[in-house]
């Protein structure tokens, strides 16, 4: 029980909790580091050192400090959490205190810490002399109360970190707890990425790396678990999903040569089961051949940007979908989030990934030294494409289910973003600016600081102050020559292209709303000094320029056409 | 015609002219080596910081394929490189040393294409101007944290020496 007393918690320094609570938050992060690389650096030693003594011993000591290692991150993190939650818990208790204090000898009254007495200042009728000794005793009351909160406080923090602390003889113990199983992981899936977060650093390395390792596709595409593990996932996904249609073309030609062989052979029956086999084999092997091509030309972008590019998220079915950052999100102080537009699939997410590295390039660079800023080409939903899909570029659904997981994946950067500045930009180019307004509308709230537009038909709302992040944070930039993004442009299609041209401007003029790029749409309006619909990622451009000043919160150096800075 | 169909029309328009290929391809280009370009990206981040007064650090030099004006790049190997540093100088000194880094870059007959800085209690302000000698741009301008410049210098486009591949 704590004998903490007043004068003791009057005496307090929150500073020194705090400072040993960020002490003991880099032993758990280095832990965790540690950990994370012995797990790695050893996963393959059984494989490449099967057998013998020598061996034997090896495994079983590496295993020995995987798992003390593993099982010493949750202590020390635990300390952190309970030293950290004291520090701020006993400021607020300290001031709360000497606040009751000052304010009692400020009415008169004389209060002696040490001895916990409260004195009523001297009445001139015996029914003051009453009411002031009440009063005595009401604030002898609070102090208590207060003190009594500091007291318990005292107690559960100094529980806390007795129950952590290493055992003299054995250590953190070196038994790994019980894996992770995937029902537990679901479970997590769409949960609050906070939680996620809280959850997924409750875990020890070692069962962080067997859901990664088991679970890949879950992990990878979990909002709220840190960037350098949905990487890690992601990227055993891609490997896996390479390996399979490897496979499953190595198969298709094996068995086609078997066919051929034999399509004149057997009863005629046989052979015309063996020539429909042949055909349908023989359709899909460009469609595997294209799928792995497609994967290789992602997978050949990653290696070519080093440890540049985290894989975020990975789905090849269909059009394809990837989340790619330029940089870590979790550490960075400015992030942005670009969304590409229509015809944008798996095949063209090398070009997304180069305007990543464009705004990064183009942000970091306005910077006192590198690597402060990150920034992600977000192909997370399925655009429209230049095929029968097409006509849903008119309609929002596509923009509307890709709205609620951007949301999802921007509520995940905050969730694991670490210490430091968290500073989040939205942009969006052409359809991809009507995903970001239905992100940031309609019920959803996208948690991002500024939104950025590059050629946008319209945001699916009629005004900026509708994107919930102040009319002042939006900025929208479209060319002259942008026949998507400038409503002047439109025009020109009614006497550029015959027949169908009034009907393209009426369906671009308010299909998706008006235009941001109009003065009562109530944004700011950025420079642009690029061309057509593509260009606003050209190197050296204003409209780059103008972008990265939005993207590091320098808003004072963006040049603007309309509007004014926040 | 259905809105559907128009905006089918209109986005096949759109990719269409996005897909005309590489802006600039008529103009004459120089040729240079990479080791010519990133000798004189330093030539330049060299006399910006003694004109400012302070060493260049965090320089670093990136080839890039040059680019049309609808953001296509070239795969014929035509390059530009882009040098980047910060050179530090204290906040009080920065519109002072914009202004003079102005004054000295219009008497060299450099093309000045913008000059702004902010008024107080906002600090910081950028300028880019124009070689027209040779084409380099040059923008200075305040970081966001203070406490330094950031010069971004930027080369128009070159072909390749023969058998060199600058951007590989």
């Amino acid at each position: 029980m704590s004998t903490l007393t007043l004068a003791q918690l009057l005496a307090a320094d929150p500073g020194s909790f705090d400072a040993a609570a960020q002490a003991w938050h880099a032993l758990s992060d280095n832990l965790d580091r540690a950990g994370e690389d012995l797990i790695r650096g050893t996963r393959d030693l059984p494989n490449a050192w099967p057998e013998g003594t020598a061996s034997q011993g090896a495994h079983t000591a590496t295993e020995a400090a995987r798992g003390e290692l593993s099982d010493a991150y949750n202590p020390a993190r635990r300390i952190h959490q309970a030293l950290d939650h004291h520090a701020a818990t006993l400021a607020s208790l300290r001031s709360q205190a000497q606040g009751q204090v000052d304010a009692a000898r400020q009415g008169g009254f004389a209060v002696d810490v040490g001895g916990f007495t409260v004195t009523p200042p001297q009445a001139h009728t015996e029914l003051a002399a009453i009411s002031l000794e009440k009063r005595a005793q009401q604030i002898v009351h609070e102090l208590s109360d207060v003190l009594g909160r500091a007291q318990a406080l005292d107690d559960s923090t100094a529980t806390a970190i007795n129950a952590n602390l290493p055992d003299p003889v054995t250590g953190f113990g070196q038994r790994a707890l019980p894996p992770v199983s995937r029902a537990d992981l679901v479970a997590m899936k769409g949960r609050d990425p906070k939680q996620v977060d809280d959850w997924w650093r409750s875990l020890t390395p070692e069962q962080q790396q067997q859901l990664i390792r088991d679970y890949p596709d879950l992990v990878g595409s979990t909002d709220g678990i840190p960037c350098l593990d949905r990487d890690q996932a992601n990227r055993l996904v891609l490997r896996d999903d390479r390996t399979a249609l490897q496979q499953r073309e190595d198969w298709i030609r094996q068995r086609m040569a078997w066919l051929q062989a034999h399509l004149t052979g057997g009863t005629a029956s046989d052979q015309m089961a063996h020539h429909a086999e042949w055909a349908r084999l023989n359709n899909e092997l460009p469609q595997v051949e294209a799928q792995k091509a497609r994967l290789d030309r992602l997978s050949g972008k990653l290696d070519s940007m080093g440890g540049q590019a985290l894989l975020l998220g990975l789905d090849p079915a269909g059009d394809g979908k990837a989340i790619v950052a330029v940089g870590n999100p979790d550490t960075a102080t400015h992030t942005a989030v670009l969304v590409p537009g229509v015809s944008t699939n798996l095949d063209g997410m090398s070009g997304q990934i180069d305007r990543a590295n464009q705004i990064r390039t183009a942000a970091d660079r306005t910077m006192n030294g590198p690597g402060q800023v990150a920034v992600v080409a977000w192909l997370g939903y399925d655009p429209p494409q230049m095929d029968a899909s097409l006509p849903t570029a008119v309609a929002s659904h596509r923009a509307e289910v890709g709205g609620v997981a951007l949301d999802g994946f921007v509520d995940g950067l905050r969730a694991t973003h670490g210490p430091g500045g968290d500073h989040i930009t939205a942009i969006g180019h052409s359809y991809g600016s009507v995903v970001v307004g239905q992100a940031a509308s309609h019920g959803h709230q996208l948690a991002v600081d500024d939104i950025v537009t590059a050629g946008s038909p319209g945001m699916d709302v009629d005004h900026a102050r509708d994107l919930n992040v102040g009319s002042r944070h939006v900025w929208i930039g479209a060319a002259d020559d942008d026949p998507i993004g400038n409503p002047a442009g439109h025009a020109g299609y009614e006497t550029a292209v015959p027949i169908v041209g009034p009907w393209i401007a009426q369906a671009e003029d308010s299909v998706h709303g008006p235009s941001p790029q109009g003065d009562d749409f109530g944004a700011n309006r950025y420079h642009v000094d690029t061309h057509g619909h593509s260009g606003y990622w050209d190197r050296n451009s204003q409209s780059l320029a103008n972008q990265a000043n939005i993207v590091t919160g320098q808003y004072g150096l963006v040049t603007l056409d309309l509007g004014s800075r926040p | 015609m259905t809105r559907r169909a128009a905006v089918a029309v209109l986005a096949a328009l759109t990719l269409l002219g996005a897909a005309s290929g590489c802006g600039g391809k008529e103009e004459p280009l120089q040729t240079r080596t990479k080791a010519q370009v990133e000798s004189m990206l330093k030539g330049y981040g060299d006399a910006v910081a003694q004109l400012v007064g302070g060493p260049l650090t965090n320089w670093a030099t990136v080839p890039a394929p040059c680019e049309g004006h609808h953001g296509e790049t070239a795969t014929d190997g035509r390059f530009d490189m882009t040098g980047n540093a910060n050179i530090p100088l204290p906040d009080d000194r920065f519109v002072a040393t914009m202004q003079r880094l102005r004054d000295r870059w219009q008497q060299q007959g450099y093309e000045i294409d913008s000059f702004r800085t902010l008024a107080p209690p906002e600090r910081g302000g950028i300028m880019s101007v124009r070689n027209p000698a040779d084409g380099v741009s040059m923008t200075v301008q305040s970081t966001s944290t203070g406490g330094a410049i950031a010069l971004i210098i930027a080369t128009p486009c070159y072909h390749p020496v023969p058998g060199e591949h600058p951007v590989d």
